[in-house]
């Protein structure tokens, strides 16, 4: 039993001495090299409160030439 | 080796060791707390919560790299073996500052989520289909329940109860908890910081980790494969010269396809017990002979080296072998006598 556990002890760490800097070194290579800050989101302006509509006052005579 | 149930077995050396180890953690935290905030950039401003968050995270992953080294390091250098011992201490503080971490994490995100928080952390991020921005979380959680299956079992009466054969197995889970870690800082934290030092540290520690298991197994392969039986009369096996052995110290034999057996030298004879001591597997050909016992490094565990018996009220035993001392030469019968078997030590001359 013991002996088995030392294999399979040798074994898990040769696979991860291996695994484990290859999952860092593709992490380092998809990392984004820009910034990462997404730019700030422009939200709409609060809707007016529905109004009545409002008179469209006369068109002003045009100045005498 | 406690008679009876205790929680905890305290002694000096135990509460020193947890003083240290926390002495060390606070001043970890304290130290990154205090400095991060000079260290941030200037794009990427951090508020007290994610500094926090920051400082529990890599004090976790630290605590849990320095756990997994230590077992290679102390067959390499015996002065790192009082690090062994209470080894499991450290792994359950580990589990503790990775629990603040993830305390942290759940309150920060999701303090103002309309679903509950754990909802949210599972169902937050769903990008499955690409490795930018994969979910990590999901890893961190892997490895926080690996931690916290550990940390409660860490006790003799788990060790016990499971078999100490069962219970290493149970252990080496650790290993893919240390990957499910990995994977959490490879998508999360080193995807989203600027700083290179994370990447050097993770990248240090892993590699270092890896690298000392190697060469720990890589030897242990080699002293297996040196071992063959150079005696004619099968099954003996040539152990090595007498001389060879200091007193009140032991040499190891490796043989194939059977446990190590420790030859301990006593008072000018030899003895042959197991070398694997029967609380949690700990080398004891790494011990010495105290107090005529043979005192096993990891948590002091003692047995006689006539009959491999702890002595009373204990009740621990080894299997014990039959020895002979030819022209200097020690030979090993391989075959083990069922634990607790006297076998009378052979005088060197």
């Amino acid at each position: 039993m013991r002996q088995r556990h030392r294999q399979v002890h040798r074994l898990a760490w040769v696979v991860l001495a291996l695994l484990l800097p290859g999952i860092l070194l593709a992490a380092l290579a998809i990392r984004r090299s820009g910034p990462t800050e997404t730019a700030a989101l422009q939200l709409a302006p609060p809707p007016q409160p529905a109004s009545p509509p409002q008179p469209t006052p006369p068109p002003q005579p045009a100045p005498p030439k | 080796m406690s008679a009876r149930y205790v929680p905890v077995g305290w002694n000096p050396t135990k509460l020193v060791y947890d003083a240290v180890l926390l002495a060390a953690i606070g001043l970890y935290l304290g130290g990154y707390l205090w400095l991060a905030p000079h260290f941030q950039h200037i794009t990427q401003p951090l508020d007290d919560d994610s500094i926090r968050m920051q400082a529990f995270g890599t004090c976790a992953f630290l605590l849990l790299s320095l756990t997994l080294a230590i077992g290679p390091l102390a067959r390499f250098d015996p002065r790192f073996l009082p690090l062994l011992y209470n080894r499991r201490h450290l792994g359950v503080l580990t589990c503790a500052v990775a629990l603040t971490h993830a305390s942290i994490v759940l309150d920060w995100y999701f303090t103002y989520s309309p679903a509950d928080p754990f909802v949210a952390l599972l169902s937050g991020n769903t990008s499955f289909g690409r490795l930018r921005g994969f979910p990590f979380e999901l890893f961190g959680i892997a490895a926080l329940f690996v931690l916290l299956l550990l940390a409660s079992t860490s006790h003799d009466f788990w060790l016990n109860f499971l078999t100490p054969p069962m219970w290493k197995a149970l252990h080496m889970s650790l290993y893919g908890g240390y990957l499910a870690v990995v994977l959490h800082l490879a998508f999360g934290a080193l995807q989203a910081s600027r700083n290179p030092l994370l990447a050097v540290v993770v990248t240090l520690c892993v590699t270092g980790v890896g690298a000392l298991h190697v060469a720990a197994g890589a030897r242990e392969r080699r002293r297996d494969r040196d071992l063959a039986p150079a005696h004619p009369e099968a099954p003996w096996v040539a152990a090595g010269p007498a001389a060879a052995i200091a007193e009140g110290r032991a040499i190891v034999v490796h043989l194939p396809d059977a446990d190590p057996v420790a030859i301990f030298r006593h008072a000018g004879r030899l003895s042959a017990v197991s070398n694997l001591c029967a609380h949690q597997n700990g080398p004891l050909g790494e011990g010495a002979v105290v107090d005529g016992c043979i005192t096993c490094p990891w948590h002091g565990y003692q047995y006689r080296p006539e009959d491999g018996c702890a002595p009373p009220p204990f009740q621990e035993r080894l299997p014990t072998y039959r020895l002979r001392v030819e022209h200097g030469m020690v030979l090993l019968d391989p075959r083990a006598n069922p634990p607790g078997t006297r076998v009378e030590p052979v005088p060197i001359a």
